[in-house]
């Protein structure tokens, strides 16, 4: 017994003092052994961090120290099957500030006496690495592959707002980045335009929220809404007891109390959301304007809506509209940033991860190529809802094809076939468009010799001229201008 | 007919109907408008090649390719082979990975092996439209290209 104890000892002693990271996990995945190295790589004292539950996710967690240890977590589709792979190699994260770091490190599966899974041992190497340099086989481990590429996505873009819409690195999520790093970094007004579910309401309250100290309102308390854009929420409630003041206005008979609030103080710093300022009636768009020409009243003015506000076709009051659309960030549908569409929906999934036991690594690599197939027109809402549905239903840690609803399925194939729209002509246009260029090039051929270019068609020069009238008189009928035949008698009454 | 440069067709060969709308779709939102002429089989792209410089040629592998690929390389060698020198896409499903350099080393301009390689292939494609409007066609080309149908 002695001699166990001694070996025991012995043998922590060899892992704590060791500087490669090593570490246990239950088959409940929570950490049930650290080192001290391991300690040190995820930033939190090793008391504090064994018994943490590891959670797959790259999205940034309440709970400070399982969001230090969820580096630590393996991908779940290599530990779902411990029977077919006994050992494994993993990458491991830090997101220790300032920088994620990763190590490759080797996974083996412990059996105890009666075969049974009770854990895994994890030995990680003594070299860090960057996220650049992880090195995964795309074509065999396409959920680690996405895993990473949003890690590293999450460092370059997410430091300072949590976008959850607009993970990715397209091109037109960089523009929003930056558009959003404009808008918050100056306090004019924002226009946010984006069509229905493009999360338009979400990127205003970042904004909106980015203008707040942490200990007066932190953004997490708009976390509710995040995913969608329904109207009133609890925070739009006119909150007078902060200063400066903001608040956010989604109902018309919020209008009058909140220009009420502004005008009794005039001098405190106020911001004004209007979520879908478009749907805003009349009535109620000159009831703001009015407010807003006051003098001594100035109010920053951060507004969503579907549509563009300033157009001459709009019914929107244009002042207001000039008013509000200081700075326009415009929110691309997804179906103009499809190659964002993986990152996207690995994002999702992993989010859900922190909700619940099951963890889902990712999707097959043919479940990712539907999504991206789809236009999502209910763009990030009904990709969300989509991918949650197909995770309520799927049985391993990966999401596949056939986890993914029947009315899912329907909708892809609706859209191969889709029903094409009818192109129609005006073929007395068409025919006349194309004896204008005929005309046109002849004249240009005769280097502008009249009688040389009909010669060329084949008809007098009396019917060139007529016809040359026509084409100018329907120009300038187009152009709403008077024609000045005299031009044409004249070359006519010169033949 | 007020445009004065007309963007060179397009020619599919493309059997599977989750091709044929992503490649629709792309036609619908291109500026260019290009003509598009949809064609069943290999043999008839190379003929309209032919006939058609600077045009674009899309062209579906076989469900077979993975399995037989040396009879699919044949056909794909003589798209590629084509004497006005058109840009060849291949579109092709994940098992057509592992082919891609030999498909490229055989003359393919790129190879799509998932819609998100076909978007990156769009812009490609884009370009060559752009870069190769025609401004001097004959007014039956101009008629013909003009037409929507």
């Amino acid at each position: 017994m002695a001699k166990t104890r001694k070996i025991n000892n012995a043998l922590t002693r060899i892992l704590d003092q060791s500087s490669s990271i090593v570490y246990m996990i239950s088959d409940e995945l929570k950490l049930c052994y650290a080192n001290e190295a391991c300690a040190a790589w995820t930033g939190v004292d090793l008391e504090t961090l064994v018994g943490t539950n590891l959670i797959y996710t790259t999205e940034p967690l309440d709970d400070a120290t399982e969001n230090a240890a969820k580096g630590l977590a393996i991908t779940p589709n290599l530990i779902a099957t411990p029977q077919a792979i006994d050992s494994f190699p993993v990458e491991i994260f830090s997101y220790a500030k300032p920088q994620t770091k990763t190590r490759s490190a080797s996974a083996s599966a412990i059996y105890d006496h009666r075969g049974v899974l009770s854990g895994y041992l994890v030995v990680g190497s003594s070299k860090d690495g960057s996220l650049q340099e992880v090195n995964v086989r795309e074509s065999i481990d396409l959920p680690a592959k996405l895993h990473n590429a949003l890690a590293l996505v999450r460092q370059q873009h997410q430091k300072r707002f949590d976008l959850k819409q607009l993970v990715g690195s397209s091109a037109e999520s960089d523009r929003v980045r930056r558009q959003m790093q404009s808008a918050t970094d100056s306090e004019g007004d924002v226009l946010i335009i984006g069509p229905e579910g493009s999360g338009r309401e979400h990127l205003a309250r970042t904004v909106f929220t980015s203008q707040f100290s942490s200990s007066q309102f932190s953004s997490n308390q708009f976390s509710s809404n995040q995913f969608s854009d329904s109207p009133a929420t609890p925070e739009s409630e006119i909150e007078t007891q902060l200063v400066p003041l903001h608040c956010s206005i989604t109902d018309p008979a919020q209008i009058q109390s909140t220009m009420k609030v502004l005008l009794k103080d005039r001098d405190r710093k106020a911001t004004l959301l209007l979520i879908d300022v478009d749907k805003m009636d009349a009535g109620s768009q000159q009831e703001i304007l009015g407010y807003l020409q006051l003098p001594g009243l100035s109010a920053r003015m951060i507004a969503t809506s579907s549509t563009k506000l300033i157009d001459v076709e709009s019914d929107f009051d244009q002042a207001l509209a000039s008013r509000l659309s200081t700075l326009t960030i415009e929110l691309p549908p997804l179906a103009q940033r499809r190659e964002d569409l993986p990152l996207l929906a690995q994002a999702i999934l992993e989010s859900k991860n922190d909700r619940q036991a099951k963890q889902f690594s990712g999707f097959s690599r043919q479940a990712i190529e539907m999504i991206c197939e789809y236009d999502w027109p209910g763009n990030f809402g009904q990709l969300a809802s989509t991918i949650e549905e197909a995770a309520a239903s799927a049985t391993g840690s990966i999401i596949e094809v056939a986890d993914f609803s029947e009315t899912f399925q329907h909708s892809i194939k609706a859209q191969r076939f889709a029903a094409k729209d009818e192109t129609r002509i005006q073929m007395d246009d068409y025919l006349l468009e194309i004896e204008s260029q005929l005309i046109d090039r002849a004249v240009t051929q005769a280097k502008g010799n009249k009688t040389k270019a009909a010669e060329l068609l084949g008809i007098s020069r009396a019917k060139l001229l007529r016809r040359l009238a026509v084409f100018k008189k329907a120009n300038d009928d187009s152009q709403t201008e008077l024609v000045d035949e005299s031009v044409f008698e004249e070359e006519v009454t010169d033949e | 007919m007020n445009s004065s440069k007309i963007s060179p067709p397009i020619v599919a060969a493309v059997r599977s109907p989750r091709w044929r709308s992503q490649v629709e779709r792309f036609v619908e939102r291109l500026e260019a408008s290009p003509p598009v002429h949809w064609k069943l089989g290999f043999d008839s792209v190379v003929s309209f090649a032919i006939a058609h410089p600077s045009s674009v040629l899309i062209a579906e592998l076989p469900d077979s390719f993975a399995e037989a690929p040396i009879e699919s390389l044949k056909l794909v060698s003589s798209l590629c082979n084509n004497p006005q020198q058109c840009p060849l896409f291949l579109l092709g499903d994940e098992s057509t990975e592992p082919w891609r350099d030999i498909l490229t080393e055989a003359g393919a301009t790129a190879t799509c092996c998932s819609i998100l390689d076909f978007e990156r292939v769009c812009l490609q494609i884009d370009r060559h439209l752009e870069n190769h409007a025609i401004s001097d066609l004959s007014v039956e080309d101009a008629v013909a290209a003009r037409l929507p149908w």
